[in-house]
């Protein structure tokens, strides 16, 4: 094997696949409901209980703007680390895992990233399929920094 | 049960022993060198310090062996107890956690062996033998060391290559992955890396050590470079003192080694003054008084064999004395340093490459073991048990195999359970549809048969009528007689009529024939006419009498035959109500059955839901599977491929759910359509039934008609035989009438006897005259009384035909109706077939499922 690859974690938000590295992933359990947290950011849905660990949950869609996920029967929940922050992420659905060639990877289009736009760090191109967008969990979790503690009727 | 993999604990124990001593030779040759030179001391260098650390390095060695015995003495005993067969599970578990951490006793001992040698000896050495220096001693330390590290490196995966099958067979009687790995030491892989890279780095520095040590060769040099210059000082002090020593000189020179020769060189004429002509080259006497310009020196030309000394023999620096050695001396010395070096390296690299490549046999020998695995379990086989253990993270690996190959097994039993009971409730399925498609031909048959009994009923019927018709018709006939009869009786009253008129003419001609007496007989020729004319029309009147009679006769006869007719209509109609019931019976059982069938279809939705449920979960853990396999890199490929396999099987097992899903959604429409149908198919037969009360009803009404004219028809014959008898009476009369007639003329031929006889006879046969008259009147009113019932009997006739064509139209309706009955039964049998068919689609998913879940072999 001597061309390095990537392992991409596939899911689909909106009907768009999104892919995160394998070696952020712990875990890939079902949908569940979420204890909402009082004056959390609003972009934290809630905190759920995994074999004893309170993990925050982030709606990815919403995350990534694309509005809230569907809570289907395929729903599930990616749980990633980063930094030795574990936290959750909603999505519609786990696709599958992506092994993919280092060049396949390109950075994301240069108009995007002028314009502030930085929660995709790179696409990666595939034969007969749209291309899937590799997230920067860092940017995303410092959107969820950014935003604003829910308000007292949100929190309901 | 594998077989033991010792015969014996003592096996095991001498195979250890014979592994520390093989790899123990260094160390054992060190420690003999070490006594060899404490042996070769004086006495006086002996002392009691010297002895007591050589017995204190032995003891610890001892008693390192009598604790490594100790220890080593659970798993003997639990390898005697195995090859016994009677291996208690608490003895196993600390045998099993003994020989996991056995590797790493061993290298405890040997280190502690070690040590003692490398501390010790130096440092006794260092006290006792002034001669050895403190950097010889640091170097016999480090080589001490190194040997341990690299021993203990040596030893640690010699051991654990040793005990790695008894590890593993062990493993497989713990079959807990987490009790396991409470039982086994945990050294990261990191940390096994360390470790020979330590040794290689402690030999490393050894041997940097000793080329140091080499190199500290050169002040030696050095001093010889100084004696040489030395002995030239000393060679032009003599020979300024004597000329003629420089033989000598060049002698003593050749003897210690000091120099090859001495040359003396003229500084003006260039040339060799004194000593071989031939000792040095033009250009390199030219180099060499270029070089010479103070008044001693030394110096090695790059491209000459030989290196120079050189002192000035006089203050003018006009002489130079000249001492040339050979360069191969230093050469041979170079050389023979280079070759140390090389030596040296050499050895580094073998030991280095001994260490990592025992490293790497051992992660490579449990990832092979661990990529076998995972093959077999690609290629389906849950069954296995060979089990890899390790203390590192390949060991954490491994039980995550067993615990993953635990989770498929019991899931994939799971799957096998339910497309057994999937298979078992198509088996059900299957039989239901078969009951349906018999209960269904059975009701077909039943309505065929039933549409028989009404087609043979609808015939007789015809047939009824058809006698009804000819009944008609003879009715229409006797009418028609009876109507002559009653012309020939207003004929015969007519006659009688005219006979009374001619009695009273009689009476009349009486009073004439007493007045003309000639004329008796002629008027009597004219009586005896009428009554002859009387007794003819009376013969032919009874006559038709007779023929009334045969026709009122053939009349009755009809009429029992219709009621019989109509009897057996009944019993038909019975019949087909029975047929009927029997159809509606068997329409409520193919109800029944198909409500069954129903609710197994929402059995199988049940177990289906239970299937895709599993799927779903295996999809999600053979993702999670593949996510572990991904981080784990090349080294997880294999499982990756597993992981892939897992999850398409999954996908292909959550299509077929939904095709299954697809297939009960059909059967269950085609379920309702079934039970509509019958529901319909009840109410025609339900309506049939009524349709045939009816039909019996009115078979009954004219069963009641027909008696009824049976009855008026008695009336008739007893009427007509009533005339009948009156005719014949009449018939006597008239004969009496002709006796008269002839006494008549008797007494007109006897005319002379008396007018009082031929008065009384007028008068007798005025009273006939009027006797005959009333008969005949009586005789109109009887012909008019047949009439009136040849009436009532064509009535009831034509009742009875309006009664059975009502009856042909109920058959007719019914006979329609049963087709309609018989279309819906096909249309039952059609529904069946194709619940037939579904349940074969259904029965071929099960049997495909079933082929997937057997390519694993989990049992």
């Amino acid at each position: 094997m001597s061309e390095s690859r990537v392992e991409l974690a596939c899911f689909e938000i909106a009907d768009q696949m999104v892919g995160i590295d394998v070696l952020h992933i712990r875990e890939i359990v079902r949908n569940q409901e979420t204890t909402p947290l009082p004056k959390a950011p609003s972009l934290i849905e809630g905190v759920i209980d995994l074999r004893g660990k309170v993990i925050p949950i982030v709606d990815l869609g919403r995350a990534l703007a694309k509005g809230s996920c569907q809570a289907g029967a395929a729903a599930r929940i990616a749980i990633v680390e980063i930094d030795e922050l574990v936290f959750g992420l909603r999505v519609d659905a786990a696709v599958d895992v992506l092994s993919v060639a280092s060049g396949s990877v390109e950075g994301p289009p240069a108009l995007a990233t002028h314009s502030g736009y930085d929660a995709v760090r790179a696409v990666v191109r595939r034969k007969d399929a749209p291309p899937v967008m590799v997230l920067a969990l860092e940017e995303i979790l410092e959107s969820v920094y950014r935003s604003n503690p829910r308000s007292g009727e949100e929190a309901q | 049960m594998s077989e033991p993999v010792f015969e014996s604990g003592r096996a095991f124990h001498l195979r250890l022993t014979l592994l520390w001593s093989v790899i123990g030779i260094p160390g054992a040759m060190l420690c003999a060198l070490y006594l060899m030179t404490i042996l070769i001391l004086t006495p006086e260098q002996w002392s009691a310090f010297g002895l007591g650390v050589a017995l204190v390095a032995i003891g610890l060695t001892f008693f390192a062996q009598i604790f490594l015995r100790r220890f080593t003495r659970p798993i003997r005993q639990a390898i005697d107890a195995e090859v016994s067969g009677d291996l208690a599970a608490d003895e196993l578990r600390i045998a099993f956690s003994a020989l996991a951490r056995l590797p790493y006793r061993s290298v405890r001992d040997t280190l502690i062996n070690w040590g003692c040698a490398a501390l010790f000896v130096p440092l006794f050495m260092a006290f006792r033998l002034e001669s050895i220096s403190t950097f010889t001693g640091l170097v016999v330390a480090a080589a001490a060391i190194s040997g341990g590290t690299v021993a203990a490196v040596f030893t640690f995966f010699a051991v654990k290559r040793m005990d790695a099958p008894l590890l593993n067979a062990w493993a497989q009687r713990l079959p807990d992955g987490c009790e396991r790995a409470e039982l086994m030491p945990h050294v990261p892989m990191s940390a096994k890396l360390v470790v020979p890279m330590l040794a290689v780095s402690v030999v490393t520095l050894f041997f940097a050590l000793l080329l140091s040590d080499t190199f500290a060769g050169r002040p030696v040099e050095a001093q010889d470079v100084r004696v040489k210059q030395a002995y030239l000082s000393y060679c032009v002090d003599e020979l300024a003192k004597d000329a003629e020593t420089l033989e000598r000189l060049r002698e003593i020179a050749v003897a210690f080694s000091a120099a090859h020769t001495l040359l003396i060189i003229d500084r003006g004429t260039r040339a060799i003054v004194d000593g071989p002509a031939d000792g040095l080259r033009a250009s390199e006497v030219d180099w060499l008084l270029d070089r010479a310009e103070s008044s001693a020196g030394e110096s090695t030309r790059f491209d000459s064999e030989n290196s120079f000394a050189w002192q000035s023999l006089d203050a003018s620096n006009g002489k130079l004395l000249v001492a040339v050695t050979p360069g191969s001396v230093f050469t041979a010395d170079q050389a023979g340093s280079r070759r140390a070096f090389v030596g040296l390296m050499c050895i580094a690299l073998i030991i280095t490459f001994l260490t990592c490549r025992v490293l790497a046999s051992d992660v490579s020998t449990t990832t092979l073991r661990l990529i076998a695995r995972a093959e077999k379990i690609a290629e389906g086989d849950f069954l296995s048990q060979e089990v890899v253990e390790s203390e590192d993270e390949l060991g954490v690996l491994g039980r995550a195999f067993d615990r993953m190959v635990g989770s498929l097994r019991e899931m994939i039993g799971r799957v096998a359970a339910a497309a057994d009971g999937l298979d078992r409730a198509v088996g059900d399925l299957g039989a239901i549809g078969e009951a349906v498609t018999g209960a269904t031909d059975a009701q077909r048959e039943d309505i065929e048969r039933a549409t028989a009994q009404v087609a043979a009923v609808n015939h007789k019927v015809s047939e009824i009528t058809g006698s009804a018709q000819a009944l008609n018709a003879n009715v229409e006939e006797a009418s028609s007689s009876i109507l002559e009869l009653g012309a020939a009786s207003e004929e015969l009253n007519q006659t009688a009529t005219t006979l009374s008129n001619h009695v009273e003419e009689v009476g009349g001609s009486i009073e004439q024939m007493i007045r003309s007496v000639a004329q008796v007989g002629e008027n009597t020729e004219g009586l005896a006419g009428g009554v002859s004319e009387t007794a003819s029309s009376m013969s032919e009147m009874a006559a038709a009498m007779t023929e009334v009679d045969g026709n009122a006769s053939q009349a009755a006869s009809l009429s029992s035959q219709v009621v019989m007719l109509s009897e057996r209509g009944q019993e038909r109609v019975h019949e087909t109500i029975s047929g009927m019931e029997a159809i509606r019976d068997a329409t409520q059982v193919a109800d029944t059955v198909i409500g069954s069938l129903a609710a197994r279809m929402a059995e199988i939705g049940a177990i289906v839901d239970v299937i895709d449920d599993v799927a779903d979960e295996t999809n999600l853990l053979a993702l999670n599977a593949a996510i572990i396999a991904a981080q784990a890199g090349d080294q997880g490929r294999s499982f990756s491929v597993v992981a892939d396999e897992i999850k398409d099987l999954a996908d292909r097992v959550l299509t077929s759910t939904k095709e299954i899903g697809d297939l009960i959604r059909s059967v269950q429409s085609e379920t309702v359509n079934a039970t509509d149908a019958i529901g319909r198919g009840t109410e025609s037969v339900l309506s049939g039934v009524e349709l045939a009360a009816d039909a019996g009803l009115a078979l009954e009404e004219i069963t009641g008609a027909a008696r009824d004219s049976g009855g008026r028809i008695e009336e008739i014959v007893q009427a007509v035989r009533e005339q009948a008898g009156a005719a014949r009476h009449v018939a006597g009369l008239m004969e009496r009438v002709s006796e008269q007639v002839e006494v008549i003329q008797d007494a007109g031929r006897e005319q002379e006897r008396g007018n009082e006889v031929m008065a009384r006879g007028a008068h007798v046969t005025r009273d006939v005259a009027q006797q005959t008259q009333r008969t005949t009147e009586e005789q109109s009113r009887g012909a008019g009384r047949i009439r009136h019932s040849m009436e009532s009997i064509r009535d009831t006739v034509d009742q009875i035909h309006a009664g059975l064509q009502e009856q042909t139209n109920s058959c007719r309706s019914t006979v329609s109706f049963l087709e309609q009955v018989f279309e819906r039964t096909c249309s039952n049998e059609e529904s069946s077939r194709r619940l037939g068919d579904a349940t074969r689609a259904l029965s071929e998913q099960a049997a495909v499922l079933r082929e997937d879940v057997r390519r694993f072999r989990i049992q």
